[in-house]
């Protein structure tokens, strides 16, 4: 699970400027209004107040008890506008005092279908607590949803789903559709999951289209979207896939550590929940990859130990010897174990064919 | 007698006499030039990298008259050409993106710009792959630093792209026809938080050689103005040159455009403060495409054509959401206010600036008619979907599409279209800003305006004879009771009629409490004024099924001489002039009926377009 949140993570790197000009931005959310909703105290729905104009003022409560004290929050004019076209709709401000300061937070316009959403969403998250898997379904089934409060957060919450349920969610996108927003620089927070979406695709052309994506990628030498494209491309061809993969990233010097960790990522969670039936094949190919490149040993042995596979410990053990000054103490002693392990496993092995 | 010197070059020749025929001899501004006081193109940064094309040559010659393309391949013109036109491009990286895609030699020396660049010249999937990763790279802060060290002050290259764009206007540059100014946008922006300047040079390239534009990255740059304020003056001093600074979307910056008390940067207001910022920054751009920057509903509850064109979510990347309290430093009106108390207290107005408009278009395409407007970037130029996708998000909020404004321009009153001329009257705040129609506007200050002198049908002559134009200052008359002011406006030749003009007036009392208040002076249709106001609206003509609307409401000229009826010979004051035109179809409905665009039943479909004179101020 924790390098499925790792994927999760490649997709959604928050890009804001280090150099900063005029508009270059680019939002990746990491939560969703529903994760908003869920650790919110006090969840209402507010319109303007007519006594305090540009202000908010709650016209009912979903969630918690907001006390009497007035909503310290701005309404632009935007909103403002909106709420004045729309008489009947609010705007969802949660607030959340273990945030530090209990300030207010807008989540969303309650229009004619967000609206309900929020209640649904209100009286399902409890089940979802235990249960993540139908936390995915309920939003797989928003992906695409006409309303873009809705498609947004369901694209959100999806995209963070592991890869074996957003390959389920494999319908809810045409393929014409993805083609126009993989095009489309202002859908680039979302491209990773439509890669893994067009992965899913039956059409001829969608697989010569991730093949050849994946190989200009390779050959252009870009760590950006690569673990998504990896992903697809193993998806698609299999071990082709990783013959190619190994060929041109783990027995070449010149990739850097971004593309390699992104590669690795694919092969990590084809080998977890994707075609698990390649595993042996990813773990030879992990092999390949610690001898050229051993610094990459902390990321592999957690696959390994999570896959319980033994057949590395030689090399992870040589690397802590070697690093383990340089290693934080976590990670020292997750090596540790797993050589440990290892150790044992295998001499268990030895005995019994013995 | 005239009482302010319209061209400071020149104080000696006003009015040497009158002669037969009414032109000739006039040494006073008979004319407006309109321009473009903020234009980008490729060379910035930012426009680059999301895929402007269109370079220097093409952005002066599309503001000449001519026909270029734009950035998506639409073909481009204006309605008319300008007669003036700033570029400023922001300095940090000026010219990286432009040079990635051309695969300039700077570029090529490094691995991987080289790899970005060769990708662009294959084009296809490749040029789709450079173009993401090159995005990316930029906003995670990952360019190669050789290429970063390249494209910085002191570096052959980064010197190579100021030549160019000082070359470029030399070349575009033509006295009389058109003014090609030197300038660049100083895009401060700490923390998201709005501080940017551009800054105009008065002179030619000999002069621009000797300096580099400053830029704000550390340690070379910096992003407090009071060193802006530095590298003007050193300007000046080193170069015998002259030069200003001017800002603008002082809605982005969270309240820290215009401080009264805190500077942004630690410092405080205070005495040295408001004397550079005074001397440095004598013009403000009002309005734009990144909202109108007058004023705001609730800083001007009792002012009902306030609510327009507002962006007040947050600051610049929205990072930071909007307080009622920040408003205070953010807008142009209040600022023109809170500069009066400045003024009492440390001696000196910093806020006492001339009003402009501009486009900070990011196309290289100085489009600002709103049926005509090719978007802040090359991204939302025009396409079916621009109205529906954010144009900036960010966790806390967001800005739609649709809230883009299609502004402005500045008009310039001036003698001559010459860099000396127009900058001298930019100097002085013989200006005025509109929301992009050319709408011409006289607006004059004294004691003893008559109707008889509006009648003359040559207001100007006893304009600047009996008092001040705009941006000046209303001398002391002795037994005088109260100023009157002598205002013309005549709408666009091919835009809408005017609804009514408006004279507003921001005071300071004499228990240092500021006010504000907008009379409307003089109306379309024989409508009723009450107490300073119409309280009858002009109506609409709009056809929102074809984007049009008839001239059949309104009028084509409207003129004054209005009397204020509060004034108070002890209170500091300044009065500018608001004209609105009739209502007429904002930019998103001309993309519904031509572009078949869905737009969101939010969306405003409808304006009414505007100008603002700069003030003119009366001290006691």
């Amino acid at each position: 699970m924790r390098l499925l949140l790792l994927l999760a993570a490649s997709v959604f790197v928050g890009l804001c400027p280090a150099i900063e000009a005029c508009q270059i931005c680019i939002p990746f959310p990491k939560k969703s209004a529903a994760d908003y909703l869920i650790e919110a105290d006090v969840v209402v729905l507010a319109r303007e107040d007519p006594e305090r104009a540009f202000h908010f003022r709650a016209v009912a409560v979903l969630k918690g008890d907001p006390g009497a004290e007035k909503i310290d929050l701005f309404l632009d004019s935007s909103s403002r506008r909106t709420l004045a076209v729309f008489p009947r709709q609010s705007v969802v401000l949660v607030r959340n005092s273990d945030e530090g300061k209990a300030d207010w937070r807008r989540i969303g316009m309650a229009d004619a279908e967000f609206g309900p959403l929020v209640h649904e969403m209100l009286r399902s998250a409890p089940s979802w607590a235990g249960s993540p898997n139908l936390r995915v379904e309920f939003f797989g089934k928003l992906l695409g949803h006409e309303n873009a409060q809705i498609n947004s957060l369901a694209h959100l919450e999806i995209a963070r789903a592991p890869y074996s349920e957003i390959k389920a969610q494999k319908d809810v996108l045409s393929r014409d559709k993805i083609h126009v927003f993989l095009k489309n620089f202002r859908y680039m927070e979302w491209h990773a999951l439509y890669i893994l979406l067009l992965a899913q695709s039956e059409d001829a052309r969608d697989r010569e289209f991730i093949s050849d994506s994946f190989r200009s990628v390779a050959r252009f030498g870009t760590s950006t979207r690569l673990a998504a494209w990896a992903t697809a491309f193993i998806e698609l061809e299999g071990e082709k896939a990783i013959d190619y993969i190994e060929s041109e990233y783990f027995r070449k010097n010149e990739r850097s550590p971004a593309e390699l960790r992104e590669v690795m990522m694919a092969l990590s969670v084809h080998g977890t929940c994707g075609h698990t039936y390649l595993r042996d094949r990813i773990v030879a190919s992990y092999e390949i990859l610690l001898s050229k490149f051993p610094s990459m040993t902390p990321d592999v042995a957690k696959d390994l130990i999570a896959w319980k596979r033994t057949e590395l410990a030689d090399e992870v053990a040589s690397y802590v010897a070697a690093h383990q000054f340089r290693l934080d103490l976590p990670t020292t002693l997750e090596l540790m174990a797993y050589g440990r392990k290892a150790k044992s496993e295998n001499r268990t092995a030895e005995i019994g064919r013995e | 007698m005239a009482q302010i010197k319209p061209s400071i070059a020149s104080p000696e020749t006003l009015y040497p006499g009158k002669t037969y025929s009414p032109y000739a001899q006039r040494s006073f501004p008979s004319h407006v030039y309109w321009g473009d006081s903020h234009l980008h193109t490729g060379n910035s940064l930012d426009a680059g990298l999301f895929g402007n094309t269109v370079g220097l040559d093409d952005a002066y010659r599309l503001a000449r008259g001519g026909e270029i393309k734009a950035s998506n391949g639409l073909p481009v013109k204006l309605s008319r050409p300008l007669d003036w036109l700033v570029i400023t491009d922001h300095t940090d990286l000026m010219g990286i993106a432009a040079d990635i895609q051309k695969g300039a030699p700077a570029v090529m020396a490094d691995s991987k710009g080289k790899e970005w660049a060769e990708a662009f010249q294959k084009g296809g999937r490749e040029a789709g792959e450079a173009a993401f990763d090159l995005i990316t790279n930029f906003a995670q802060g990952t360019l190669p630093k050789a290429l970063l060290e390249a494209y910085s002050p002191g570096s052959d290259v980064f010197n190579g792209v100021w030549e160019d764009n000082i070359a470029k206007a030399e070349t575009y540059n033509e006295p009389g026809l058109f003014t090609a100014f030197i300038g660049f946008e100083w895009t401060s922006v700490p923390k998201g938080f709005n501080l940017h300047r551009n800054v105009i040079l008065r002179d030619g390239g000999p002069r621009a050689r000797q300096v580099l534009p400053l830029t704000t990255q550390p340690p070379i740059g910096t992003t407090d103005p009071l060193d802006l304020y530095k590298w003007l003056e050193d300007y000046e001093s080193n170069t015998g040159g002259q030069a200003f600074a001017y800002s603008h979307n002082g809605n982005l910056s969270n309240g820290w455009m215009f401080p009264t008390e805190k500077t942004y940067a630690g410092g405080v207001v205070d005495e040295n403060y408001v004397k550079l910022r005074a001397k440095w920054e004598p013009h403000y751009e009002i309005t734009q495409i990144k909202g109108d920057g007058e004023t705001h509903p609730l800083l001007s509850p009792d002012d009902e054509f306030a609510d327009y064109e507002n962006w007040d979510v947050g600051n610049l990347d929205l990072t930071e959401l909007k307080k009622p309290e920040m408003l205070k430093g953010e807008y142009g009106r209040e600022a023109l206010k809170q500069g009066l108390l400045l003024e009492k207290t440390l001696g000196y107005n910093p806020y006492k600036f001339g009003l402009g408009g501009a486009t900070d278009s990011h196309t290289s395409l100085a489009t600002a008619e709103e049926e005509n407007f090719f978007g802040k970037s090359t991204s939302v130029e025009p396409s079916k979907d621009r109205v529906n996708h954010p144009f900036i998000e960010s966790k806390l909020g967001k800005i739609e599409g649709y809230k883009l404004v299609a502004s402005g321009y500045t008009g310039i009153w001036a003698e001559e279209n010459t860099r000396g001329a127009l900058f001298d009257a930019m100097q002085r705040r013989e200006t005025y800003g509109t929301t992009g129609p050319r709408i011409r506007v006289r607006f004059f200050g004294g004691w003893e305006y008559t109707d008889n002198d509006l009648r003359s049908r040559a207001p100007a002559f006893k304009g600047y004879e009996k008092g001040v134009p705009m941006g000046g200052d209303l001398r002391k008359a002795e037994g005088k009771k109260a100023p009157n002011f002598m205002i013309y406006a005549l709408r666009d030749p091919i835009g809408a009629n005017l609804d009514r003009i408006q004279v507003v007036k921001g005071w300071l009392d004499s228990d240092s409490k500021l006010h504000e208040k907008v009379y409307d002076v003089v109306v379309s249709d024989g409508r009723a004024i009450e107490n300073g106001k119409c309280k009858t609206p002009v109506g609409n003509t709009v056809d929102l099924e074809a984007a049009n609307w008839t001239n059949t409401i309104g009028a084509s000229e409207l003129t004054t001489v209005w009397t204020d009826p509060d004034f108070d010979a002890a209170e500091s004051a300044f009065y500018y002039v608001r004209v609105l035109e009739i209502p007429t179809p904002r930019w998103v409905l001309y993309d519904k009926v031509r572009l078949g665009a869905e737009i969101p039943k939010e969306a405003e479909l409808i304006g009414q377009e505007r100008a603002y004179t700069s003030p003119i101020w009366y001290t006691p």
